[in-house]
């Protein structure tokens, strides 16, 4: 069941709810319809479950039944929905959004950069290569970083290491 | 599941372990899942409690939380399956296939509170049931303590316990709010009760009444994104419900309705 102040969707039919302060029944809106109506010639639908909200989005389903055995889920928006949900961000783990020149839409949900055209529809993932990320980083002063170094000043500095580790006492090294 | 007759997803259960029920989380830290270090960013996630017998599935008295994991913003559509080392006491196990709803409550406040706990509350035809998590090593209880059996009940605290009825639960889905709050109804003495769990304060007993009307029955409960109830009596009556400025309690905003020739297929 959803419910809200517009409008009670139980299974397949929606019923269209009015103010009890504003009587009588405002004339020339639907009372009530079916969520999906079947075509003239096609094969009837059986409703067999629903609805069922998706979280964190305006949509919900319907399932129903064409043939013995062979159900399908049917992925309806919620009719007062004035929006496009594009993706789904139940954990609150989008960092921009922004549109391009073209008109697509570029979004960053913490480590992943995607494109979407201007229907919601997902293109591809972006990726950034070291070149296009700023300047290099600074060297640091007490020597070259770790993946610049050497494997044989790697080692040296290991070696280095070892005799101070050995001085040091048991409850240190704990 | 077979998606436009192209992809096909079939889910194998361990041989000897039984489905039980979905379940809703607000968290993946609320069921005890940390995904660092993964790409779970743009990931559909489905939880879900098994139990069964035999050394893959578990004990038989006990319950598992798993979460598949779908991403399908790839070229061929990544899925991953996670299955709990912990288990959940055997209350939900027992109670069949009757299973209204499933949620998973957690005391978690702070980021790093490391010694917060989980509770899965499942909702049955008639009644609220509280699991708790056991010891991954013992499969026992983590404290003999944390049980409902330690708070008192309403009946009692009340002097007046023995002349009321004791309360029912209403056949409408129980809400678990994007914060973790508990919501659902009861009904005592023709009246009905619209209950709130804290996740603070995880116990049945501990439950408050945010709502009470004169009602026979509920036919219908929801909370709308932005805070607002609605609560459909047996004369076909939606109640707009909202939160009062002061306290917790609801205050009734407005009524709706449905033309009375649509009652009858209602």
């Amino acid at each position: 069941m959803i419910l809200t102040a517009r409008y009670a969707i139980q299974g397949p039919t929606i019923f269209y709810l009015y103010d009890v302060s504003e009587q009588p029944y405002p004339e020339g809106v639907f009372e009530a319809e079916k969520v999906i109506e079947d075509a003239p010639t096609g094969t009837p639908t059986h409703y067999v479950n629903g609805p069922i909200r998706m979280t964190a989005s305006q949509r919900f389903f319907n399932v129903y039944q064409l043939d013995k055995f062979v159900s399908h889920i049917t992925i309806l928006q919620r009719p007062d929905t004035a929006h496009e949900v594009i993706l789904n961000d139940p954990f609150a783990w989008l960092d921009l959004s922004s549109y391009l020149d073209d008109g697509k839409i570029l979004m960053k949900v913490r480590r992943r950069f995607m494109v979407f055209s201007c229907d919601g529809a997902f293109l591809s993932e972006v990726t950034f290569s070291d070149a296009d990320s700023g300047p290099p980083e600074e060297e640091d002063v007490d020597g070259p970083s770790r993946k610049e170094m050497s494997l044989r000043k790697f080692r040296k500095e290991q070696q280095a290491m070892k005799p101070f580790e050995a001085g040091m006492s048991p409850i240190a090294r704990l | 599941m077979q998606l436009e007759h192209k992809r096909k997803y079939l889910l194998k259960l361990k041989p000897g372990e039984r489905f039980v029920a979905f379940l809703q989380f607000n968290r993946y830290e609320d069921i005890g899942f940390f995904p660092t270090g993964l790409r779970v960013e743009c990931c559909s996630s489905f939880a879900f409690m098994t139990a069964g017998a035999g050394p893959n599935a578990g004990d038989v008295e006990f319950n598992r939380i798993n979460l598949i994991l779908m991403d399908p913003f790839y070229e061929r559509t990544q899925v991953a399956h996670f299955r709990s080392s912990t288990y959940y006491d055997n209350e939900v196990f027992l109670a069949g296939d009757t299973l209204v709803k499933s949620v998973v409550q957690a005391t978690l406040g702070r980021k790093h509170d490391a010694r917060y706990k989980t509770y899965v509350w499942t909702q049955l035809p008639g009644s609220l049931v509280r699991s708790k998590m056991l010891q991954a090593s013992t499969n026992k209880m983590y404290e003999a303590l944390d049980s409902d059996d330690t708070v008192p009940t309403d009946e009692e605290d009340s002097d007046g316990g023995a002349l009321s009825s004791p309360a029912t639960h209403e056949p409408v889905q129980m809400i678990l709010s994007d914060r973790g709050f508990l919501y659902y109804v009861t009904k005592r003495d023709g009246k009905c009760d619209i209950m709130e769990g804290l996740p603070r304060d995880p116990y049945l007993a501990n439950h408050a009444s945010i709502f009470s009307m004169k009602a026979e029955s509920c036919l219908a409960f929801t909370m709308e994104d932005c805070g607002a109830f609605f609560f459909m009596d047996e004369q076909y009556t939606v109640h707009e419900l909202v939160r009062n400025q002061n306290n917790r309690r609801l205050a009734l905003r407005r009524e709706f309705s449905m033309k009375e020739m649509q009652r009858l297929d209602f």
